[in-house]
């Protein structure tokens, strides 16, 4: 039994059938990559892992319990964290106070309010932060807005925003798309460290091979919405159905 | 008509070298109220600093308060009806005109034209206004008193001028019907011209037919300095009698041209 | 010179009314979406408040005296307040005096326990739903809800004054250096002022500089990636709709000396505050008490005679004239943010 175990799970948009009867496990303290074309549903199905879809059919399960019907926080809570395709970080927000949010919600839960503490006063997260921040190479912009900041900035603060929950579950919806070639190593090496380091399990969905390849212990290929093979990484490589996909000829 | 009534107690408390500032609610029941308490004010050598005209809808006042007190004015006119008054009043004490001394006299407050209830919503601003009203729960006759009688055993409080307004136009109305027998409006309007009763509170009234105006005698009251009781905010100060207060039907003041063809409607 | 400063002061003060109930309007607006036609019901409500603690502190007990007749003839009923009872004449009529203050404690937890009771009980189950049908369950909360302010309280007016203290008004142009009688205002109304600028203050603060506002900011910012964090931002987003009660409540409480409340006060301020509100640019907080205060001060300087005797009647469209103005200049706004109210 994998950590995250899909079942059957089926999305339909109007007439479009982004997921069809999708199986996927992926395996505790592994680095599992999801592969496809465009538009082939890995963004979707990210989305029906934490709550911002709904599948129509089928079950998520992660860690034996079931993720459908919770809210988005409450999958958090569960131990999910996910970096999105495109950056969503809070623009109105500095970057430290961007990453004191997913902070205080791994501290005190979805519900519970710290008030009237002020910001300052939260030592403790604010230190925590702060080493997560040089983690990623942005301690100097830490007072910075972030609507103010480079796309592989954005990037890479939402990432931090994601580990520095600590999370069992780290989604990344092509963490390095927009990076210059040095930061998309960085985020390689760390996310390497991380892995080494952590009690952490990681599904990455990446369109750069050198990151797959650097970090994938296992890999699916998602094509139109259904899952083609899945295997090592060596020998996803030469696969001809893989191939067949990436061309974009009709399944 | 309420300023030919309130003119001679104005001239007896004020005295007659005053300057008025007004300010007056911005329709056609304001402008003539104006006119007319400016004329009467005028005729007793008042003189007249300004008339500001407020907007109908307009709920705080200040902004048309704040200069009255810097405009060589020692009087200020309120030809304000209803919630306008009570508001206008409120902010024009807020203000603090009345313990304010203008060449050499008390600033004053003027209300042409209010009634118990306006001044139950205006407050403790009230006391010492000196206004007009066409009815009030403590007049003496037997029309008066009956209605106070039955009204107030019923609700427990003494009837307002609204209250009583009420009552006898629906008197008036079906009695009017009644002799007209039909409900055409045409009919009505007719029985109702040059149309003379007594009985209802207001002493003689008649709908005078020229001009569809009504007269009767007025009220000319004050606001109490120490209100006995809620039912005792106003006084009556005099009650001036018709004779007083009527006008010729082609007063270039009043004179509102030809009444027209009557049109029943539907 | 003088009459020049008096209508800036005086444009304070109405824009602190304005600024007050578009600060309640925009929380709402910028966390929930919801344009919440019922704020200006909020504000009366406040007021009311203040008639209600008025009225419960003059509870009275009743005498017969027999030596007196009421307006039927019948024996006086004598009503003496209980606080004079319980604490002498004296300290009980002082109790009295300062109603209006003490209105202030009753009307937070009141306002907020309205806020939420809204909020979970009828909006909540409007977020899904287009702003039209927003506005229309809004403007019908509001109209059931004066309506039952009526039914209470009656259609009339109620003097609610200001401690005897602070009655009368202060003589500014003399301590400025003016002649007597220049510039002088009303006690209440710069306590009015004053309080408002503290609410505002106290509401930027709490937003700025609390975690919990930061929690806030980031949800009026992106309210579902909040909640992919972790966080449980419809509740934090109730609690703002009850702060945002407890502002316009406060707003009415203090409002109360400056015109004896009624029931429909509430609407003479809300077509105003949404003029404000869009003027300042939907969503945006500094925007809607910055245009509060500046149409506060367009229409004082519009009533000016001045002014009116140059465009007479200026003073009854000032606030449509910059609406229209604004809205065909600069649609979001002085301070909106871009895609607000644009899908
Ligand atoms: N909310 C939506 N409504 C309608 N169609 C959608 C929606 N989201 C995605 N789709 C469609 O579903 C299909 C799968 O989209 P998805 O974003 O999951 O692809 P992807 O594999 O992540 O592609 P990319 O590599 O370009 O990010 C696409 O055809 C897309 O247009
Ligand atoms: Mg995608």
């Amino acid at each position: 039994m994998g950590i995250l175990e899909v079942k059957d799970v089926n999305k339909r948009f109007g007439g479009l059938k982004a997921l069809s009867d999708v199986n996927l496990s992926v395996q505790e303290n592994t680095v599992h990559a999801i592969i496809g074309p465009n538009g082939a549903g890995k963004s979707t199905l990210l989305n029906c892992l934490v709550g911002k879809l709904i599948p129509d059919t089928g079950s998520v399960m992660f860690d034996g319990k079931s993720v459908l019907g919770r809210k988005p926080f409450e999958i958090n809570q569960m131990g999910i964290s996910r970096v999105f395709q495109t950056p969503e970080i809070f623009g109105n927000l500095t970057v430290m106070e961007n990453m004191m949010i997913p902070l205080l919600a791994k501290r005190d839960g979805a519900y519970r309010l710290h008030a009237i503490e002020s910001i300052d006063h939260e030592k403790d997260l604010v230190e925590t932060a702060e080493q997560m921040l040089k983690d990623v190479n942005m301690i100097d912009k830490r007072n910075m807005h972030s609507a103010s900041m480079s796309r592989g900035d954005k990037r890479r603060l939402e990432m931090a925003m994601c580990l520095v929950q600590n999370p069992k579950l780290l989604l990344l919806d092509e963490p390095t798309a927009g990076m210059a070639r040095a930061d998309t190593n960085n985020t390689i090496d760390l996310l390497k460290e991380i892995k080494a380091t952590r009690d952490i399990t990681i599904a990455i969905i990446e369109h750069d091979m050198h990151v797959v390849f650097s970090l994938a212990d296992r890999i699916t290929v998602l094509a139109q919405g259904t899952p083609l093979v899945e295997d090592l990484p060596e020998n996803i490589k030469g696969h001809p159905k893989v191939q067949e996909a990436y061309l974009g000829e009709a399944h | 008509m309420s300023a030919a009534a309130l003119a001679p107690v104005l001239q007896k408390l004020y005295g007659n070298e005053r300057s008025a500032y007004h300010l007056t609610a911005d329709y056609t029941w304001g402008w003539t109220q104006q006119e007319s308490i400016q004329a009467a004010t005028e005729a007793l050598g008042w003189k007249t600093v300004n008339n500001v005209l407020t907007p109908l809808a307009q709920t705080d006042f200040s902004s048309y308060i704040a200069p009255v007190l810097n405009s060589g004015a020692d009087v200020l006119v309120l030809n304000h009806y209803g919630g306008n008054m009570v508001n206008s009043l409120t902010n024009a004490v807020q203000f603090g005109l009345r313990e304010k001394q203008v060449n050499g006299k008390n600033f004053e407050i003027v209300v042409p034209l209010y009634s118990e209830l306006m001044a139950k919503g205006a407050g403790a601003n009230i006391k010492g206004i000196v206004g007009s009203q066409n009815w009030d729960w403590k007049l003496e006759d037997e029309g008066t008193k009956a209605f106070v009688k039955s009204f107030g055993t019923k609700y427990g409080f003494p009837p307002s001028q609204a209250a009583q307004t009420c009552y006898a136009q629906a008197m008036l109305y079906a009695d009017a019907v009644e002799r007209a027998g039909s409900f055409n409006p045409c009919a009505v309007a007719e029985a109702l011209e040059g149309f003379e009763f007594d009985g209802l509170g207001n002493g003689k009234t008649l709908y005078r037919a020229d001009d569809h105006q009504c007269f009767k005698d007025v009220l000319v009251v004050r606001g109490a300095e120490n209100p006995q009781d809620e039912f005792h905010l106003v006084e009556i100060v005099e009650v001036t009698p018709v004779g007083q207060v009527t006008y010729a039907p082609d007063h270039p003041m009043f004179a509102g041209g030809e009444l027209g063809q009557c049109n029943p409607g539907a | 010179m003088g009459s020049f400063i008096l209508q800036i002061l005086n444009g304070l003060d109405k824009g602190s009314a304005y600024a007050l109930i578009a600060l309640g309007l925009t929380l709402i607006f910028g966390t929930l979406g919801v344009v919440n036609f019922a704020h200006g019901a909020l504000f009366m409500i406040g007021a009311f408040c203040a008639v209600t603690l008025s009225r419960m502190l003059s509870l009275s007990f009743e005498e017969v005296d027999p030596t007196k007749t009421d307006f039927l003839g019948q024996p006086l009923v004598v009503k003496t307040p209980y606080v004079y009872d319980w604490f002498g004449p004296e300290a009980g009529a002082a109790i009295i005096d300062w109603a209006v203050p003490l209105a202030i404690l009753m009307a937070i937890p009141i306002m907020i326990a309205i806020g939420f009771i809204m909020e979970r009980g009828l909006i909540k189950h409007f977020y899904k739903r287009p702003h039209a049908d927003q506005i229309l369950v809004t403007f019908g909360l509001a109209i059931v809800l004066q309506e039952i302010v009526k039914a209470n309280f009656g259609a009339n007016p109620v003097p609610t004054p200001a401690p005897t203290a602070f009655q009368g008004s202060f003589d500014f142009g003399i301590w400025l250096g003016f002649d007597p009688n220049i510039i002088i205002y009303p006690y209440w109304r710069m306590v009015y002022f004053a309080f408002a600028a503290v609410i505002i203050g106290g509401v930027f603060a709490f937003l700025q500089f609390t975690t919990f506002g930061m929690v806030v900011r980031a949800g009026m910012a992106d309210r579902e990636t909040v909640g992919l964090l972790g966080i449980n931002i419809d509740k934090r987003f109730t609690i703002m709709f009850g702060l945002a009660a407890a502002v316009a409540g406060l707003a009415g409480v203090m409002y109360a000396p400056i015109n004896s409340p009624n029931f429909h006060m509430g609407m003479d301020f809300l077509v105003l505050s949404f003029v404000v509100v869009v003027v300042g640019g939907m969503g945006s907080l500094p925007g809607a008490v910055l245009a509060g205060f500046l149409l506060g001060i367009l229409e004082s300087f519009a009533s000016m005679n001045e002014v009116k005797s140059i465009i007479p009647g200026i003073d009854q469209i000032i606030i449509y004239l910059v609406a229209i103005v604004i809205l065909l200049t600069r649609p979001r706004g002085l301070m909106g943010r871009k895609g607000v109210m644009e899908d």
